[in-house]
């Protein structure tokens, strides 16, 4: 049976055609992008690993080399199984740097453009026999299908239409964050179509060519040497080497790097990927072997690579050639476009862009999407060239293997990525140079022999035959091993770079770059990065990034703090990666957006910057890591839900901790306070912090702040924080504060109220002994008036009204130093000047109200000068309170005598009584609140420890001295001038 | 702390089963599955089985929400 050629070229055109629509379709959005990010379609899009190689030359391996052609796949199988420790770390470091190929992902580990050009450099070499042998295997099919030999034209139609697809459709733009969903899309169906073609021929071959299962196993029991050439390779073939550059090809060939990382959507799919990638590789072969069979029953005379093809034009349908056909430009076309893609971003990247960067008029984007699309245009094309110079002279699985070697030579440098950290540059390179070298000798430099490329007088494959080894053994131990021997020996001699040990770290250390402390970005603000880019970028496409990267942090645009300004820098860096490759986006910013080293970061600045990066990384961590950021989020729990306010500012006085009680207390977010600098917080804030920060004093008590027009209370704190990396603190220089706020507003009321209740319980009783005082001079009052009426002499009636007029004024200061010792005590009531004199005076005339105070002789001596400052009303209760226990503690007739003189700027201030003194166990428990000796209703116990707290808020203290039988000696000391020690002045 | 974290643990799983895989597919046991007269679709059961180990471990770790 033959087909006519234009049934196959409007076949494959019509395919192309419907490839073309599901990337259009997906790319406007008609088709919802839960179902391109689903993880089934990333799997078939990672499908594109099976070419033409998988599809058409299987079956020709399996001949060959028996099972040897699972190796293919079972490498890959141990690779997507190794996900969580292998891909998965891959695949984060390519989404946080946005690497879009292996030649990022080495230039950036590396810090070595030469190291990113030489990767893209070797992998189009590496990879255009491959892209040739996709498309002669679709002519060979063609030729297969028409009998005849299809016009180089066809091949050439078949190159113009994949070039037309791969820039309509994966060249769409020019940063890696807007994925190609159409292109994916299209993948997964070409991967589909795939699938079920072949599955379609195995199903043809066992129920079309033989009966059915049974009628397989009778021909392969009367033909047992067909097992047998399954199996015997598998005993004696480089078994072992197969898988291991399998296991290679399956992250590290350029369209397995592209789909796996560079266009995956979810990082959830790669793990279903770990199993679905290997069954779907499963079902992709389980035909395999009843085809080859059943062209081996039909004796097909033609190369087995095209069995797929044979064994349908054997009796089936007529379909099903054109189909199997299909299936096959499916293949090819899928592994071009997709290699294709990778290898222009490569080559843009690390092989144009370093050579030629355009001049900053241009429109950068413009220049880099048509550059882009321009180069894969010159790869497809030199695939093409390739392909008319190869022809015919290789089987389809030795130059799909030749391309396998080549990107094996990765491996090394991968372990430098994901394990080794010492590894250096210049390791890399060595390596990578002798690998190459290797493979190009014993692999590549026969098949270019063999061409007819290049005549040389070795023949390499005796050569390599007179070793004893296989081919693919010999070139794959030799050249991995000059490889891993030059990388090892170079980075274990020679030191790394501080970039290079920064990019390592980022790679090893859950993918968080360290926060260098030196420097700040020498660029004050966006605007000044637009600035400082336009000069490389040109003015648009820098105002571009630099919003992008503002947007992608959430920052506003007037943003000048360094710490922000350098998480910009960073970004910015990071979005230019994915544009045009990680060293020289590097490059560009080190360039454009300077860092003044000179100014060294405090640790303090860097704190919000290091924990966004942990926060970025915590799913990541393990072992001591993880444990770790487990203890530092324990620590800062506790920090943030301390009941205090907590505020650390850096050296530089900007705020880097603002916790909640913080956030409750001021009023303000910690969102509007971080980053600030302390002078200019929002009223009064700025004011009280920044100067209790500038001041000597480490703590101020009871601070009144006018808050919302209420006066609040708090006790200030504040303790350095000496920088780490500063072992000893230099002179002058500046550290970092953590400052606490303890709100006394909520204590003080309490301890108000408290007095209060105090001075009423007081009162009560003082009341009988005011009565009484009272009831005297209004019984005078009465007899004087009762007089009067009856009297009619003036000079008489003048005196009683005199005497009346006397009692009264009596009357009058007993009521008025009742009303000034209970009226209610506000919190923070105003300090004043006064005499000490006439409060002892007063405290001492209420005393002697009370029936106490009557039966003891109360004296006084006190200069007449003596000046207090400070709350007068409550040191008077302290007074009344000290002589009223003084009074009780005295015997009948004893004597209570008060001492007040001045000492070393203190006032001394002593109430002595002759009482019967007081226990020691007393002494220790008698200024605590609620303790008294006193029966029940005659005293609340909370006197003398009021006297104790009043005392001690005027910065003064007091002491008790007491001897059993003599008496007891209560003694006060006063600042003489407390507005000068007492920092409350603000009262 | 003294525990285990499940990404360590799913770390060691993800490793014995690579192991196991290379014990099944690259070391001499290859002898007693390619031996001659095992049906043709032995190594392909044997796959099957590597996959479905590895899919029943994400599916737990999935669980986990790893």
């Amino acid at each position: 049976m033959t087909y006519e050629l234009e049934i196959l070229f409007g076949a494959s055109l019509l395919y192309l055609l419907i490839l073309f629509l599901i990337a259009y379709v997906t790319d406007s959005g008609l088709i919802p992008n839960s179902w391109t990010s689903n993880s089934f379609v990333y799997i078939l899009s990672l499908g594109v690993y099976a070419t033409t190689w998988s599809y058409y030359g299987s079956v020709g391996f399996a001949q060959r080399q028996g099972f040897q052609f699972l190796t293919i796949y079972l490498g890959v199988t141990i690779a997507f199984l190794l996900t969580p420790v292998l891909l998965r770390p891959i695949l984060q470091l390519t989404r946080d740097y946005q690497l879009t190929s292996p030649a990022d992902l080495f230039a950036f580990r590396y810090r070595s453009q030469l190291a990113g050009a030489l990767v893209a450099l070797f992998m189009l070499i590496g990879t255009l026999p491959y892209i040739a042998l996709q498309i002669r295997a679709v002519t060979a099919s063609i030729r297969v299908l028409t009998q005849e030999v299809p016009p180089q034209l066809l091949a050439l139609g078949f190159c113009a239409m994949l070039i037309l697809f791969a820039i309509m459709f994966g060249a769409r733009h020019v940063s890696p964050r807007d994925k190609h969903r159409g292109l994916v899309a299209a993948m997964a169906f070409e991967s589909l179509v795939k699938l079920t073609v072949l599955l379609m021929v195995g199903l043809y071959a066992v129920f079309g060519v033989f009966s059915g299962p049974g009628d397989l196993s009778r021909w392969l029991v009367e033909h047992p040497e067909a097992t047998r050439a399954l199996y015997e390779p598998v005993r004696e073939g480089p078994w072992f080497t197969l898988i291991f550059l399998s296991f290679g090809a399956a992250f590290l060939l350029p369209r397995q790097f592209h789909m796996t990382f560079a266009e995956n959507i979810s990082l959830r799919s790669i793990r279903t990927a770990s199993w679905g990638f290997p069954l779907l590789l499963l079902l992709l072969n389980i035909a395999i072997p009843p085809i080859l069979w059943a062209g081996e029953s039909l004796q097909l005379e033609m190369d087995a690579d095209y069995f797929v093809l044979g064994v349908t034009l054997a009796g089936g349908p007529t379909w099903l050639p054109v189909l199997t056909f299909i299936g096959g430009v499916s293949a090819a076309s899928a592994m071009v476009i997709v290699t294709t893609l990778a290898l222009s971003s490569m080559s843009m990247n690390h092989l144009l862009l370093p050579a030629s960067y355009p001049d900053p008029k241009l429109d950068i984007y413009y220049w880099l999407l048509w550059g882009r699309r321009l180069l894969i245009a010159v790869i497809i094309m030199a695939g093409f060239v390739f392909y008319e110079l190869l022809e015919h002279n290789e089987g389809l699985v030795q130059l799909g293997l030749i391309s396998f070697v080549a990107v094996a030579q990765f491996l090394p440098g991968i372990i430098g990525v994901l394990y080794w950290r010492r590894a250096n540059r210049i390791g890399f390179i060595a390596g990578l140079l002798g690998g190459i070298s290797v493979w190009g000798i014993t692999l590549l430099l026969p098949v270019l022999q063999a061409s007819g490329i290049l005549a040389t007088s070795v023949d390499i494959p005796f050569l390599l035959r007179t070793t004893g080894q296989d081919q693919w053994e010999f070139a794959t131990f030799w050249s991995l091993a000059c490889n891993g021997v030059l990388f090892a020996f170079f980075s274990l001699i020679i030191p790394q770079t501080q970039e290079e040990q920064q990019a390592a770290r980022a790679c090893h250390s859950g993918n968080t770059m360290p926060v260098p402390l030196e420097g700040v970005v020498a660029a004050g603000s966006p605007e000044q990065f637009s600035q400082g880019l336009s000069s490389m970028l040109g003015r648009d496409a820098a105002q571009k990034e630099v919003e992008q990267a503002l947007q992608d942090l959430d920052m506003p645009p007037d943003e000048t703090r360094p710490s922000e300004l350098r998480r910009l820098r960073e970004r910015i860096e990071r979005n230019l990666s994915g544009m045009i490759g990680p060293q020289m986006a590097h490059m560009v910013i080190n360039q454009q957006l300077a860092m003044n080293r000179q100014a060294k970061t405090a640790l303090a600045h860097s704190i919000r910057y290091i924990e966004e990066r942990l926060e970025e990384s915590r799913s990541q961590m393990q072992g001591l890591n993880a444990d770790l950021d487990t203890l530092r989020r324990y620590h800062r729990q506790i920090l943030l839900d301390l009941p205090l306010g907590v505020c650390a500012v850096a050296p530089d006085h900007t705020v880097v901790i603002w916790n909640l009680a913080q956030e409750v207390i001021s009023g303000l977010e910690s969102r509007q306070a971080l980053g600030r600098k302390l002078n200019s917080l929002p009223p009064p804030w700025g004011e009280v912090l920044a100067g209790f920060a500038l001041s000597q004093d480490e703590h101020v008590p009871h601070m009144g702040v006018e808050l919302e027009g209420r006066k609040r209370w708090f006790n200030l704190h504040k303790a350095t924080i000496p920088d780490p990396d500063l072992m000893v603190p230099e002179a002058g220089h500046r550290t970092g504060l953590v400052i606490l706020l303890e709100d006394l507003t909520d204590l003080e009321t309490l301890e108000a109220e408290l007095a209060h209740s105090d001075r009423l319980a007081s009162i009560g009783r003082l009341a009988a002994g005011v009565a009484h005082e009272i009831g005297n001079p209004v019984t005078g009052i009465a007899s004087l008036a009762q007089n009067l009426r009856e009297e009619k002499e003036p000079k008489v009636i003048e005196e009683s009204i005199e005497a009346i007029l006397q009692q009264t004024l009596r009357i009058s200061g007993i009521v008025q130093s009742l009303m000034n010792y209970s009226r209610s005590g506000s919190v923070g009531a105003e300090y004043g000047t006064f005499n000490l004199r006439e409060i002892l005076d007063e405290s001492a005339n209420l005393v002697r109200l009370t029936r106490a105070g009557k039966q003891v002789e109360c004296s006084i001596s006190c200069p007449e000068e003596i000046m207090l400052v400070g709350d007068r009303q409550r040191l008077s209760q302290v007074l009344v309170n000290l002589l009223t226990n003084a009074c009780d503690a005295s015997f009948q007739g004893g004597k209570v005598e008060i001492f007040a003189f001045e000492e070393d700027n203190e006032v001394h201030l002593e109430v002595m009584d002759q009482g019967e003194g007081i226990p020691e166990e007393i002494q220790q428990s008698m200024f605590e609140p609620f303790f008294t000796t006193k029966q029940a209703g005659e005293g609340t116990g909370l006197g003398l420890s009021m006297a104790y707290k009043i005392i001690q808020e005027h910065s003064g203290r007091i002491e008790v001295d007491s001897i059993a039988g003599v008496g007891t000696r209560i003694a006060v000391r006063l600042p003489r001038h407390a507005d000068q020690q007492n920092p409350v002045p603000q009262r | 702390m003294a525990n285990r974290s499940d990404p360590e643990q799913q770390n060691e799983h993800t490793l014995l089963l690579a192991l196991f895989a290379i014990f099944l597919f690259g070391s001499p046991l290859t002898l007693w599955w390619a031996a001659d007269y095992n049906p043709w679709y032995l190594p392909y059961l044997l796959w099957l089985l590597v996959i479905l180990i590895g899919a029943l471990l994400s599916g737990h770790y999935r669980r986990h929400d790893l």
